[in-house]
């Protein structure tokens, strides 16, 4: 391998930003790739070389495997991160860009492959001896099998697509006279929204908490875990906050998991970094959900507490070395919390608001990250996601850590559109959050509750307000150059000075 | 330039408007004051420091050494005043403004219609050609969810369109050419 490579990132947004973030710090050069209406994007601006690759809609762009390839021939691209999202944990093109000649920096398409199917995974991991949530490993070919593991296991339990993921797909049964109508459901939700109608059941886990275990390996057998990330906050099954480490795991249960993680990951032959899934009862007994074979949305809260660069580590193992960390040397320090900062209103219940970014001040100082997508005058597309930024905090402990992010939610200002930044400062200031009592369904149990309404404005800030639109009226009506527009006559003389002495 | 700001402002020049905010209506008299202004609402007078900080972002501090840092935004004579946590919505009549746009009208002005805020076209009500009086619709213009309707600024005839139906365009965009 060649001292330097250029990197394409097939992804866009605040992650396309990480890694070309990631690639500046060991020095190789970078290639965005673009739908038209991304072309003033972030990442776009952001990268050393850019290049289009179709229209809005995802799968004319992001997602077609042939114009990435050829973006990558066209730039001389040695090497393709995926990002997460779009191609990421597509072992087609995983193989693909090994057939191209090119680095994929991520797993082997083998262990995309053995983890996609969440049934197959259940299985592969039960037989490695990791805990699997009681349920059918394979896909029922009646409803009769549903119907005899709900009579088996007791209700309630959970029906799920298949292929599914990303929230879609599962129904929750607590009466035997939903199951069928359940069942109906979920087979065609799985045979529409991913093409595949097989479905299996489990075991409902009451009030669960979500934890999860990032791992790392590289391609000389040696697998890390890199402790766990509390991802129990989730609105429509998305999650929103996520922190590190959990308020609920302590070290003999992280070395627990971390154990069970590594093993599972094992059972894969799996390098690059990747990340476990865990449900987790009130009980604290932990089952295996599914693997996620790529970088992680929240992947910011691990660096922050563990100190090490996932992205660049991926690219290091991508490129055949060794991981520059062991599990003996990895530390953790202090608490770190995660917002994802979405361009949704929360007055309207949460519906999208795109549109022009007028203004924007990112919070800064002690202890804070923003992993952000967008700028001030940029235009926030309808076609993607509409995750902003991440803001990420590091404190201490989790106490520093919820102040700090009470403190940087209060400088964060976007204006233009609307975002969820008052819905994070409603949770960071709940007593239960602050607590950490909380499951999966405590965002949903709270939001109504809140009045997100927009308060009329008291009577000094109406006074205020006049008094500002009649200034600004004024400054326009009298033509006053304000100082940003003014050109200094110093600054003309000093050019006309230059050139002259060019000449 | 200074010497031109001079000579245009004359010191202590006051410039009134009609302000409306929510149900209730306030003559404002603005005037500078240092360098900053003092402000008359109604029968208050407000005396504020007025710091430009970025595009569309003002400082600005009250005599008490309150502050509030705000974001403006204006839609016609609508201002969006963003002040963090609270938005206020003002409408400024500026009635000299007012007086000149309709001497301009009375002497004719014709040419580019130009559209004010960014939006889209949904319907063209005119064809190249066409000879309009003063006031008429020549397109509808959908912005913020509203339809708005551009008319003729003057008598004359279309010579030139420059959008189509269903085209998105930015705010000062020509649209209409009228001679």
């Amino acid at each position: 391998m060649p001292a330097g490579m250029k990197v394409l990132i097939a992804n866009r947004g605040e992650i396309a930003v990480r890694i070309i973030r990631a690639c500046r710090e060991l020095g190789y050069p970078t290639v965005a790739v673009y739908s038209e209406p991304d072309r003033a994007s972030l990442h776009v601006v952001y990268s050393d070389q850019a290049l289009p690759i179709g229209p809005a809609p995802s799968r004319e762009s992001y997602l077609r495997i042939d114009r990435i390839l050829d973006a990558a021939k066209k730039s001389g691209a040695d090497a393709i991160h995926p990002g997460y999202g779009f191609l990421a944990e597509n072992a087609d093109f995983a193989r693909a860009c090994r057939d191209a000649g090119l680095l994929f920096i991520g797993p082997s398409p083998e262990s995309i492959d053995a983890m996609g199917s969440k049934t197959d995974a259940r299985s592969r991991m039960k037989a490695a001896g990791v805990p699997v949530v009681p349920g059918l490993i394979e896909p029922v070919k009646s409803f009769a099998e549903i119907e005899a593991f709900a009579k088996e296991t007791g209700l309630p339990i959970m029906i799920k697509a298949a292929a599914g993921g990303g929230g879609k797909g599962l129904r929750l049964v607590e009466r035997e006279e939903d199951l069928f109508p359940a069942f109906e459901r979920v087979t065609s939700e799985a045979q529409s929204f991913f093409g595949d109608s097989a479905v299996y059941a489990e075991k409902f886990i009451a009030s669960p908490r979500h934890v999860e275990v990032q791992i790392i390996g590289d391609q000389h057998g040696n697998i890390v875990h890199v402790g766990e990330r509390e991802c129990t906050l989730q609105r429509r099954h998305q999650k929103v906050i996520e922190e590190c480490p959990s308020p609920v795991v302590d070290d003999e249960l992280r070395e627990r998991l971390g154990a069970m993680a590594v093993k599972a990951a094992a059972a894969v032959n799996y390098y690059s970094t990747g990340t476990i899934e865990c449900l987790m009862g009130p009980d604290r007994e932990f089952y295996f959900l599914e693997m996620n074979t790529r970088l992680q949305v929240e992947h910011p809260v691990t660096e922050m507490v563990w100190g090490v660069d996932l992205v660049k580590e991926q690219l290091r193992i991508a490129r055949g070395e060794k991981l520059s960390f062991t599990q003996q040397s990895l530390r953790r320090l202090g608490h770190a919390i995660e917002c994802r900062i979405y361009a949704e209103d929360p007055a309207r219940k949460f519906a999208p608001s795109p549109g022009l970014i007028r203004y924007i001040n990112l919070p800064q100082g002690p202890g804070v990250r923003n992993d952000q997508g967008v700028y001030a005058g940029y235009t926030v597309p309808v076609f993607y996601d509409p995750m902003l930024s991440k803001l990420i905090v590091h404190g201490e402990n989790r106490d520093e850590a919820i102040a700090r992010m009470c403190r940087a939610l209060a400088e964060y200002r976007v204006e233009g559109i609307m975002t969820t930044i008052p819905f994070f400062t409603f949770i960071m200031n709940n007593p239960e959050y602050r607590a950490g009592k909380f499951d999966t369904g405590f965002i949903d149990r709270i939001l109504p509750t809140i009045d997100f309404a927009h308060r009329p404005a008291n009577e000094s800030h109406v006074d205020a307000a006049i008094a500002a639109a009649a200034i600004m009226a004024f400054e326009e009506s009298q033509n006053v150059k304000l100082p940003v527009d003014e050109d200094s006559q110093w600054r003309r003389v000093a050019r006309v000075e230059a050139v002259r002495g060019r000449l | 330039m200074a010497t031109r700001r001079a000579s245009r402002s004359g010191a202590g020049a006051a410039v009134k408007f009609i302000a409306r905010e929510g149900d209730s209506e306030f003559d404002v008299e603005v005037v500078r004051h240092g360098s900053g202004y003092r402000v008359r609402i109604g029968e208050r007078w407000i005396e504020a420091d007025f710091i430009n900080i970025g595009r569309f972002v003002r400082s600005m501090r009250l005599e008490n050494g309150t502050q509030f840092t705000l974001v403006h935004h204006r839609e016609g004579d609508t201002h969006e005043i963003s002040l963090g946590g609270a938005t206020v919505f003002v409408d400024l009549i500026d009635p000299v403004a007012a007086k000149r746009r309709r001497r301009d009208d009375e002497m004719g002005s014709s040419g580019a219609v130009n559209a004010l805020m960014p939006g889209r076209v949904v319907r063209i009500l005119v064809s190249k050609g066409d000879v309009v009086r003063k006031g008429a619709g020549l397109l509808i213009l959908e912005a913020m969810k509203m339809e708005n309707e551009i008319q003729a600024p003057a008598d004359g005839t279309v010579e030139e369109l420059f959008v189509t139906s269903g085209q998105t365009v930015e705010a000062g965009a020509e649209l209409v050419k009228i001679s």
